[in-house]
């Protein structure tokens, strides 16, 4: 059975934000049959990641924390689970979806060239605005929505066996969306401002590696 | 940073939603006065904040 892995440190406002709306990721993983296996919180550790990764070999990770130009973190930015011309080898012929900021920068890159059949995760940082007052549903926020939502529907996809290339063309087909959304004349005042990190978000969405590749 | 391009940004992040926060990875989540005064002291998330609107705003403009 196809494996899947997914990382929620879930230790701060932003990727508080991100388990909460990966549980529908979650549960669509499962209706297919796929054996998802979340590592949340204080499990998501260099060891316990680097170990499942080896033993259960996963075809599909979805990485959601931070990160940085050549590496992705888990629980607290100083644990560091995955970083480039360390351990980026174990991402061997996987399909990596990397919600994190600017790891495909490097990180995505060297993965690649060691065999990572595809990275797709931002090049650049990821910029989320937030209205706090929704931290108990944040699928509520409007202002998070706008730049989370395009996220969820590349995962999605990738679940549901399009190419990285499909998905990634979904995705970005979700952010014009919602920036059509905030150019409207009738939009909310609550997303006044909002559409310039969007269309950063966009534009900093990047593919490495084999764009024909499915999950 | 220009002075113009200084008060442009600033303009424009005032007129942002109140009570909102941005989330910039792992420097942190900073409120909309936060971003602000990133800019008014030039600090990098000042600058990154100054890239994003130029980007944003060249998109408008056609070759």
């Amino acid at each position: 059975m196809s494996r899947i892995l997914i990382t929620n440190p879930a230790h701060d406002d932003a990727t508080r934000y991100l388990f909460q709306y990966s549980k529908p990721i979650i549960s669509l993983a499962k209706s297919k049959g796929y054996d998802v296996k979340e590592f949340s919180f204080g499990e998501v550790k260099k060891n316990e990641i680097e170990s499942f990764i080896l033993k259960q070999n996963p075809k599909l990770i979805i990485f959601h924390g931070h990160g940085s130009n050549d590496s992705i973190s888990g629980f607290e930015k100083n644990e560091i689970i995955i970083k480039s011309e360390v351990n980026d080898h174990i991402l061997k012929d996987k399909i990596i979806h990397s919600i994190t900021c600017s790891s495909a920068a490097i990180l995505g890159k060297t993965a690649v060239k060691k065999g990572c059949d595809a990275f797709i995760g931002f090049n650049d940082e990821f910029w989320c605005p937030y209205n706090p007052t929704y931290m108990s549903n944040p699928e509520n926020d409007i202002l998070a929505k706008c730049n989370i939502e395009p996220l969820m529907v590349l995962s999605q996809c990738l679940i549901k066996n399009n190419t990285v290339k499909e998905s990634y063309k979904r995705s970005r087909d979700c952010f014009k969306k919602w920036l059509d959304f905030c150019h409207r004349s009738d939009a909310p005042p609550e997303v006044d401002g909002v559409a310039q990190f969007i269309f950063w978000n966009m534009t900093h969405q990047e593919i490495i590696g084999n764009e024909n590749g499915k999950f | 940073m220009n002075k113009d391009l200084k008060d442009l940004v600033i303009a424009r992040l005032d007129n942002l939603p109140r009570g909102i926060k941005i989330s910039i990875g792992s420097a942190g989540s900073l409120t909309k006065d936060e971003l602000i005064k990133n800019v008014e002291k030039e600090t990098p998330i000042g600058e990154k904040i100054a890239q994003i609107q130029l980007a944003y705003i060249h998109s408008f403009i056609k070759d």
